[in-house]
């Protein structure tokens, strides 16, 4: 009898040790599927504000989901009227990302407002292919 | 009993290193420390201290490297260079973080295994300026990373919010040399195709009039004044990453544990009482 519990111990002991090993293994498995795999995939453009105390930072991933190279432009601007930054991008392949971050100072008082836009091709036309505009708060104020 | 401990171990192993894994910051030791880069002990100009195009010469001479460069072993790993900028008589004269000009363009390119690369800070205006990296495809250069940062300071670190690349602007003193340093993720550089650890291929160059691309602009310096300069990293790009170590530490443990156990015997999976 006493042989028999101790067997059955064993026995889910064992079954123990094998499930923390697949879970360790699916573990391994999903950590380089995650680094293999990117976010952007289903996505042409992905944009967004993170706020981070003083210096918040605005980013855009840009996906070239066409079958050719391409250029694009892009525009950020302050207040609709101050041109933050503005570049182009050059020689984006089909599939592959571009990576933007544009770090920014808090406004000390009131908010102001941060507009992006992204063309496409080397010139900032009437028709943006995307157009996001954000409000940043002052920290007194938010 | 044994094996009760041995499950009980392995299940605080586990845990342990999981938990390790998921506190881990994820810039850890990014930013790595430089040293002088052999054979960039040459520059093509020279410009005078009190020269208003100070700001663009490279400081290399005969026993001084202009450039340097370093990596990191933390994860995630990353590369850095840093090239030199001379010493000036006044602020309007060497380089200055404020006193930066619109096109004012600092470029290392490198290559590895066969992928070139092209890390460029360009300024805007004082205290504003775009890093950008630049992969060749095609016979051409292709944007990939860019970081914007609208109010640099001397001596502060930026990089994009995922740490794909990074830069330091240094002011240049009366006594010791300005800089200008791009650190650049390993894990990116090898999402770009590059494999192995071999930095080929390296050089820097100063230019005014810059538009943002490789290459635009008017050539002020250049480092090494010919020729090019090259670098082994300690390990392959990327390094193994250190999540995916520690998620095998506790199988190597299990593993340790049931071999050395009186009266197991582990082969692989196959465990016999």
């Amino acid at each position: 009898m006493a042989s028999k519990s101790a067997a059955e111990g064993s026995r889910r002991i064992k079954g123990l040790i094998f499930l923390v090993i697949a879970a360790l293994v699916i573990s391994i498995g999903y950590s380089i599927y995650r680094q293999a795999s990117r976010s952007m995939e289903a996505k042409a453009i992905e944009a967004g504000l993170i706020e981070s105390g003083d210096t918040p930072t605005i980013y855009f991933n840009l996906k070239n989901a066409g079958v050719a190279t391409v250029n694009y432009t892009y525009l950020v601007k302050l207040n609709a009227t101050e041109t933050l930054d503005s570049g182009l991008i050059v020689n984006i392949p089909p599939g592959q990302i571009f990576h933007y971050t544009l770090v920014l100072s808090r406004p000390e008082e009131g908010a102001v407002s941060v507009k992006l836009e992204i063309y496409l091709g080397e010139k900032a036309n009437f028709s943006p292919m995307y157009s996001q505009t954000w409000i940043i708060k002052a920290v007194k104020d938010k | 009993m044994q094996h009760k401990r041995a499950a009980i171990h392995a299940l605080a192993l586990s845990i342990i290193m999981l938990l390790l894994y998921c506190k881990l910051p994820y810039a850890f030791g990014w930013n790595p420390a430089t040293t002088d880069l052999a054979g960039t002990e040459s520059s093509l100009n020279t410009y005078a201290d009190n020269n208003v195009n100070n700001r663009f010469d490279i400081y290399a001479g005969s026993s001084i490297c202009g450039m340097q460069a370093g990596e990191d072993s933390a994860s995630p790993d990353s590369i850095a260079f840093l090239m030199k900028l001379d010493v000036g008589q006044t602020r309007s004269t060497r380089f200055t973080v404020s006193r930066m000009s619109s096109g004012d363009q600092y470029e290392v390119y490198f290559s590895i295994g066969g992928r070139e690369f092209c890390i460029l800070f360009r300024a805007t205006e004082g205290s504003r300026g775009t890093c950008t990296l630049f992969n060749r495809t095609g016979g051409s250069w292709s944007s990939r990373v860019s970081l914007t940062v609208n109010s640099i300071v001397s001596g502060t670190l930026y990089s994009t919010t995922d740490y794909k690349i990074g830069f330091i602007l240094t002011d240049a003193t009366r006594t010791s040399y300005g800089s200008i340093k791009f650190i650049i993720s390993k894990q990116y550089l090898y999402d770009l195709g590059a494999r192995g650890n071999l930095v080929a291929g390296i050089y820097a160059t100063a230019r005014s009039g810059g538009t943002g691309t490789p290459g635009t602009g008017v050539l002020m310096d250049r480092c090494p004044a010919s020729s090019y300069a090259s670098w082994v990293l300690q390990g392959d790009i990327p390094d193994l990453p250190a999540g995916i170590l520690l998620l095998a530490f506790p199988l190597i443990a299990i593993y340790v544990y049931l071999k050395r156990s009186k009266g197991m015997k582990a082969y692989g999976l196959k465990i016999s009482c």
